[in-house]
């Protein structure tokens, strides 16, 4: 029985009008195990388990499930049947419904829906894997891992074998992590398949047994994960290894303030005290829910500041609004890409302009000519994959689109560049690229400050690290002198080391 | 191979279906009565199309923005007897005109407020506002129409040039390219599509999101009153019914012209073509003598006919 495979794909093809997204990949998952499968963004991770779920149908290649071979053409709903469930990034909740209600949405045996029936069995399926969730609230009272909870719930109610969970931590906080990790270790005793999608490669080794990783729609390797490290990892990711020093300028001028917040503090977040010399970057840490962000929208103008007050370049500066915060130089990299960064379905030169329609006039008009020129120069020199600038946007892959809101910023030739969780769901090579253009960028003489949940990300390109607890702001680092472990305990108690 | 060809016929049929629909109604009347094709009635289609022609620039404003304007049709009601109402009480013609057509936009700016400042949906505010203004154009004469205007009002709405061409078709044609321009050549254009593709990210990239969704029912409220007050010109009568469903035929050919009901994405020279097609069908059961209430349905059937061959055609099924 050591091989009882509950998922065998072989020789799965796939292409898209001229692209191959898939060729041959394989992708064998033992009864019972959690199987991480990785790959950089558009190596068709997603596309596979689109086809497993029945969400596309395959060019060619075999698919057993449970000892049952899949027929050539299935669709979600039969794949659903056999067992497979597939909980993506963006959850399929209806938010104003209860979280009974969802558990069982169109699941009903009886003519009349028997709500004291569903609720017991919600609360059953609940108590089974631990979840202190009430059943009777609607979903949109829940946190993003609540939620994320009720879709495995969901899965469960209807007899799922394997889970299939795409990049379900990216969202989550330190605690839910823990809640979720839990939970697969309760869905294993249970004997259910579980298979794991994401991008954060340390938390791989915590949760899996084995793993897959695919390059450009080829497996290139599976097996158990004891046999590699997070090195090896990358390696077969992107196909060679990569850098991992620190991109960081040393030479700021100590006496050069660019902006200075004294006690400021918004409805949210404060009282913050930064002083942040020109050319520097400066990061911002924090838990899931510290403030991080709000300090970032205050200063943008989006959440209004009510006391104490920002020095900017040497002047009094009072936020209004992002169009003031960009005519002064600033400029946002917001944290939700796709809501909040790009617009999704214009092309590639026009979110690139967005910010800086004004300067791309000849006379009253716009010089379409001019625009695309200078999008395309971009495009070139921070190398943006893309067909060409006419592309729309939400055809790239996220690293890409994410360096078109980088460009977006440098064609508006922002002087301090807010940044906010800059690589959330990019793959480790585009990752790597990113904080080059970061550091590209400072070394045009722009300030950056930082935000993000992944500290080894700042510890790469900081200058100095400030950490946010219950949003207020605990401590300041020096990147040079402070070890992690002193700035993961800053953001985990809210208070410093002392030795 | 073949299927990169599919895929240019495809992209063929998604750019030019609109052409191709205008096309296939044209063949179709034009063997159904060989009359279609006379200059005469050309202008006549040209002519009969431009008021909701006028109208439909406005709604395409509001809808790029991903909102939509249901007082259109009463707004103009209201404008033209406003106008009318002013000058048979001895107002100068060209300053009754104007103050009609500054009346819609003072309405478009209340509704576009009112949308903004309460965070209400334009739906539901337009449509109140759409109440109101039927309101007042029944108002100014209990409901009664306004008749013996002077001849000088009727300059604009009848005059024809060469004999045949109608200004009023001029007009909308010149309103046409100019919005064009606009939406296409300037940021304040570029601005209304972001806004209408992502609102989120619009406003994080400095755009005053608030003027510009402000300011695209204050467009659209001029256009809508400056449509009442040609339609009261080519009646030199004021008559608070004359503009029947505005709204309903500007919103449906903005969407037969290709602009997303979401926004961010369409244009007014689509919904040109859309005025221009809706038009075509109704000359047609006009040439063939289908009775009005009938009209009604097929043209019901027709706009969802056109809507569903739009997705067919571009795809947009399959995904989603």
């Amino acid at each position: 029985m050591a091989n009882d495979f509950i998922l065998e794909m072989s020789g799965i093809n796939k292409a898209f009008a001229g692209t191959q997204a898939l060729s041959e990949a394989s992708f064998h998952v033992k009864r019972g195990e959690t199987h991480c499968l990785v790959g950089a963004n558009g190596a068709g991770k997603s596309t596979l388990m689109k086809i497993l779920g029945g969400a596309y149908q395959r060019d060619s290649g075999e698919i057993k499930f449970d000892g049952d071979l899949f027929p050539e053409h299935y669709t979600t709903l039969r794949s659903r049947e056999k067992g497979v469930a597939i909980i993506y990034q963006e959850l399929s909740l209806v938010n104003t419904l209860s979280v009974a209600e969802n558990i069982f949405l169109n699941q009903y045996d009886s003519r009349f829906v028997q709500w004291d029936k569903m609720q017991q069995e919600a609360k059953k399926l609940c108590d089974r894997f631990n979840i202190d969730i009430d059943v009777t609230v609607p979903v949109s009272q829940l946190s993003i891992g609540q939620k994320q909870l009720v879709e495995i719930s969901k899965a469960l109610s209807i007899g799922a074998k394997l889970i299939v969970m795409d990049e379900p931590s990216a969202t989550l906080s330190e605690e839910e992590f823990e809640i979720l990790i839990g939970i697969i270790d309760e869905l294993k005793r249970q004997h259910i398949t579980i298979v794991y999608i994401s991008h954060r490669l340390d938390e791989l080794f915590q949760i899996g047994d084995s793993i897959t990783v695919l390059r450009d729609g080829r497996t290139v390797h599976s097996g158990p994960l004891s046999e590699l490290t997070i090195d090896s990892l990358v390696r077969h990711m992107i196909g060679r290894s990569v850098e991992t020093e620190q991109l960081i300028h040393t030479d700021i001028d100590e006496t050069d303030s660019m902006i200075v917040f004294e006690n400021a503090k918004s409805e949210k977040v404060g009282p913050i005290n930064f002083d942040i010399k020109r050319g520097e970057v400066f990061g911002i840490y924090g838990l899931v829910g510290s403030g991080r962000t709000e300090v970032l929208r205050m200063l943008y103008g989006v959440d209004h500041m009510l006391e104490g007050r920002i020095v900017y370049q040497g002047e009094e500066y009072h936020p209004k609004s992002p169009g003031q915060a960009i005519k002064h130089g600033m400029g946002l990299v917001p944290e939700d890409r796709r809501k909040q960064g790009i617009v999704g379905i214009h092309p590639v030169w026009e979110n690139a302009t967005l910010a800086s329609l004004d300067k791309m006039k000849k006379g009253a008009f716009l010089d379409l000519k001019f625009m695309k020129e200078e999008v395309e120069k971009y495009v070139e020199s921070i190398s943006i994959k893309t067909p060409s600038v006419n592309t729309i946007i939400s055809n790239l892959s996220g690293g890409n689109q994410q360096k078109v809101v980088l460009a977006k910023w440098l064609i508006q030739d922002c002087e301090l560049l807010l940044v906010d969780e800059p690589t959330q769901g990019i793959d480790v090579g585009a990752k790597d690229q990113i904080y080059h253009i970061i550091n590209d960028m400072v070394g045009m003489g722009k300030t950056v400050i930082i935000v993000s949940s992944e500290l080894d990300e700042l510890r790469r390109i900081c200058n100095r690290i400030a950490v946010m607890y219950e949003f207020e702001q605990v401590h300041i680092f020096d990147n040079m002198t402070a070890t992690k472990d002193d700035i993961q305990h800053a953001a985990l108690t809210g208070g410093v080391y002392n030795d | 191979m073949t299927k990169t060809n599919k895929m240019s016929f495809q992209d063929i049929l998604k750019k030019y279906n609109l052409l191709l629909l205008l096309l296939f109604f044209t063949v179709l009347a034009t063997i159904l009565s060989p009359n279609f094709l006379s200059v005469r009635n050309i202008f006549n289609i040209l002519r009969s199309a431009s008021f909701t022609g006028i109208m439909s620039i406005g709604m395409t404003f509001v809808i790029l923005t991903g909102g939509i304007d249901l007082s259109v049709g009463y707004m103009g009601n209201m404008a033209g007897m406003l106008c009318c109402f002013l000058i048979i009480n001895g107002m100068p013609i060209l300053p009754g005109m104007i103050l009609g057509i500054v009346a819609g936009g003072i309405l478009g700016f209340v509704s576009g407020s009112i949308i903004q400042l309460f965070k209400l949906p334009p739906y539901i505010t337009t449509l109140a506002m759409q109440m109101v203004a039927q309101g007042v154009s029944l108002l100014f004469t209990n409901g009664n129409v306004i008749t013996g205007l002077p001849e000088g009002l009727s300059f604009i709405g009848k005059t024809n040039l060469f004999n045949y061409v109608p200004l009023v078709g001029i007009i909308w044609i010149v309103l046409t390219i100019i919005s064009a321009l606009l939406l296409k050549y300037t940021p304040f254009g570029r601005r209304i599509y972001a806004i209408g593709g992502n609102q989120e990210a619009a406003y994080l990239s400095g755009i005053n999101v608030k003027k510009y969704s402000i300011l695209v029912f204050v467009i659209s409220g001029c256009l809508a009153a400056f449509a009442g007050v040609l339609m009261a010109s080519y009646l030199t009568v004021g008559q608070p019914t004359a503009i029947v469903q505005g709204e309903t035929n500007a919103i449906a050919s903005v969407v037969i012209g290709g602009t997303s009901m979401r926004g961010g994405f369409g244009g007014v020279v689509g919904t040109f073509g859309g005025v221009i097609l809706m038009q075509i069908i109704t000359n047609i059961f006009n040439l063939v003598g289908v009775p009005p209430f009938m009209q009604y349905i097929f043209k019901g059937v027709i706009i969802v006919a056109a809507l569903i061959l739009n997705k067919f055609v571009s795809g947009e099924n399959k995904q989603n």
